[in-house]
């Protein structure tokens, strides 16, 4: 079963800015875990099946707006206050903001 | 198919609800406001005094608007003594009360969307549905209840605490419309709007005996819609008649320059060669038995095999359709709802309106607000939200989930191509009792399996009570090909014409004795 730690829970909710307690935390974490568990036959779905689900690589091929959007290299919210916080919250040395660690398999 | 007398027992159809209000459909409203030959001043005083005596055990309202609807119905009373009867061409619903769901913009009115963080918010401008209604001559009377931000299906999820199924009041009303439901079924006015995201009309109307419908998306205007899942969300009125909701999608459907998604094009907008029939005789209802016998419960497949024994009776031709996708489409449906729904709710913030937590710094503010104005179902549905659009899971959850919605729009123009509507109960069982599924979301989002496939491709859908066991309500649901929202209605008042749905009466045999 896959299961989401504190820590990842604590990601997500900072990048949503809320505050969980551990315990919601917990709950939230078991609830993601077993949502992500009752859909996981989304996995059958091919991306290619549909322009709209295309991957961003794809999107960039097929359409010239697309790719203008993509090739942007300004960072997001660069001027905004509180990206000091989030550096702070999600130093680069565990992969920045932008990136949720990934979700662990483990044996409940 | 039924076996024994027994069980055919089982599908007895309800009559309205204890303390329902004693009028059958809209058109009975006018007929008994004219015989009583009142003012309008005095009918909306009346039902204004009823509303809380109707409600005490149900709890659907959650804001009156008594002031204003008095005043707006001494302004029609001088219009009406001014232009006499050239005022109904002008105004089709003179006088008639309407309930709006909490989500719905109506100006100093409190849009309080079922929330805390939204807690004295006060609209400054009207939703383009109310606009609407108003210039038709309808009285705004209050908002009902509904989950917050419409995450739920069940109307437990409310600031303003739980409302109660006018039928069983141990359970649900279902949602996220609730309030609208019941407020409907308790005929507490005859116009009551609701929004479906993912079944949150059909769901409720199922569950508490009324008629529920969502438009094609883009037929109504959003505008002035507090927004849940922006390519899913849909106005929707609730009725005790087909009839009455033609007349209401009448007003508020059309084209609105206000609302980028909408539709060009006026109402009723039928499909080309589906048109207008007077007959069940040529209308080919599809019917997806695969999917249903593996998600039903056996009173409601009972219920539902009688009906479609009446509908071929009636003339109607059942077609056994294939559509496996859509026992999908759910997952796709959540995953995309919620990352819709964490970015459309990444404005309350406590910094423009809404309750504001004191905090050292803007940010602790910002996440203090946010943790305390939303309820654990909002929190859950963020967080999910945020998780499937964040990086590196993105193509993995969301990109799917939107290439399955392109698949199942294939998948009901395909079964499309072979019926002109397709027909399924409307929810897999009756109302759960209250607080059953509250602990476990998966559980709770099962519910609407197959109300979320149409919402996910914008198709119309009609749910028409359809029978009942152990006096709990049952409904049957009409979907239709993207923009015959007209033909779905039409079907659904031949269906109630003939007697095989409807609020009053026997659907298909005397209950045993």
């Amino acid at each position: 079963m896959k299961l989401f730690t504190i820590e990842e829970i604590e990601q997500i909710s900072a990048l949503a800015m809320l505050d969980l307690s551990k315990d919601e935390a917990e709950r939230i974490g078991r609830d993601l875990s077993n949502i992500l568990k009752a859909f996981n036959f989304l996995e059958k779905v091919r991306q290619s099946d549909s322009y709209v689900g295309a991957t961003r690589q794809e999107f960039v091929a097929r359409s010239s707006n697309e790719n203008e959007a993509f090739a942007r290299s300004d960072i997001p919210c660069e001027n905004r206050s509180h990206l000091e916080d989030l550096h702070r919250v999600f130093p680069e040395s565990r992969g920045g903001f932008l990136v949720v660690p990934p979700v662990i398999d483990r044996d409940s | 198919m039924l076996s024994n007398e027994s069980e055919v027992s089982l599908v007895r159809r309800l009559g309205p609800p204890p303390h329902a209000a004693p009028y059958k459909s809209l058109s009975s409203y006018v007929q008994m406001v004219l015989e009583e030959a009142c003012s309008i001043e005095q009918n909306i005083s009346k039902t204004l005094a009823a509303l809380s005596e109707r409600d005490q055990y149900t709890s659907s309202i959650t804001a009156v608007f008594e002031n204003q609807a008095i005043s707006l119905a001494r302004s029609l009373d001088k219009e009406i003594s001014e232009l006499g009867s050239e005022i109904a061409r002008k105004r089709p619903l003179l006088g008639i009360p309407a309930l709006f769901k909490e989500n719905i913009a109506i100006l100093d009115a409190p849009t309080e969307c079922g929330s805390k963080i939204l807690k004295g918010y006060r609209s400054p401008y009207n939703a383009t549905v109310v606009e609407r209604l108003l210039n038709a001559g309808a009285i705004p009377i209050g908002y009902t209840n509904m989950d917050e931000f419409a995450m739920g299906s069940s109307c437990e999820y409310s600031a303003h605490g739980i409302t109660r199924n006018p039928y069983d009041l141990n359970r649900v009303p279902g949602g996220s419309s609730g309030g609208g439901a019941v407020a409907s079924a308790l005929g507490l006015a005859p116009i009551s709007l609701g929004s479906d995201t993912g079944g949150s009309v059909r769901q409720p109307a199922a569950y508490c005996n009324v008629y529920g419908f969502k438009p094609t998306y883009g037929c109504v205007s959003r505008f002035g819609l507090v927004a849940f899942g922006s390519s899913l969300d849909q106005i929707s009125p609730f009725a005790r008649s087909a009839k009455d909701l033609l007349s209401v999608m009448a007003v508020i459907g059309g084209h609105d320059k206000r609302d980028a998604t909408s539709i060009v094009g006026s109402f009723p907008s039928t499909t080309g060669r589906l048109g207008v029939r007077n007959d069940l005789r040529e209308i080919r209802f599809g019917v997806p038995r695969k999917l249903l016998d593996a998600v039903l419960d056996k009173d409601v497949n009972d219920a539902f095999a009688l009906f479609l024994d009446s509908v071929q009776a009636g003339g109607g031709e059942i077609k056994d359709i294939e559509l496996p996708e859509i026992e999908f489409a759910l997952p796709a449906y959540y995953l995309i709802s919620a990352a819709e729904a964490s970015s459309n709710l990444a404005r309350f913030d406590g910094l423009k309106y809404g309750l504001r937590q004191p905090a050292e710094s803007r940010d602790s503010m910002v996440r203090s607000s946010r943790t305390i104005g939303f309820g654990a179902e909002v929190r859950r549905r963020i967080c999910l939200g945020t998780f499937v659009l964040s990086s590196g899971y993105y193509d993995s959850y969301y990109g799917k989930a939107c290439a399955f919605r392109n698949m199942i729009a294939q998948a009901f123009a395909r079964a499309h191509m072979d019926c002109d509507v397709l027909l399924m109960p409307t929810t897999p069982s009756v109302a759960f009792e209250l607080g059953a599924s509250s602990s476990d979301p998966v559980r709770m989002y099962s519910n609407d399996i197959l109300t979320v496939p149409p919402s996910l491709v914008g198709l119309p859908a009609l749910s028409v009570p359809m029978a009942s066991t152990r006096g709990l309500p049952m409904g049957v649901q009409l979907i239709g090909r993207h923009r015959a929202d007209d033909f779905v209605l039409r079907i659904g008042v031949l269906l109630e014409e003939q007697g095989f749905c409807g609020v009053e009466g026997l659907v298909c045999k005397e209950e045993s004795h």
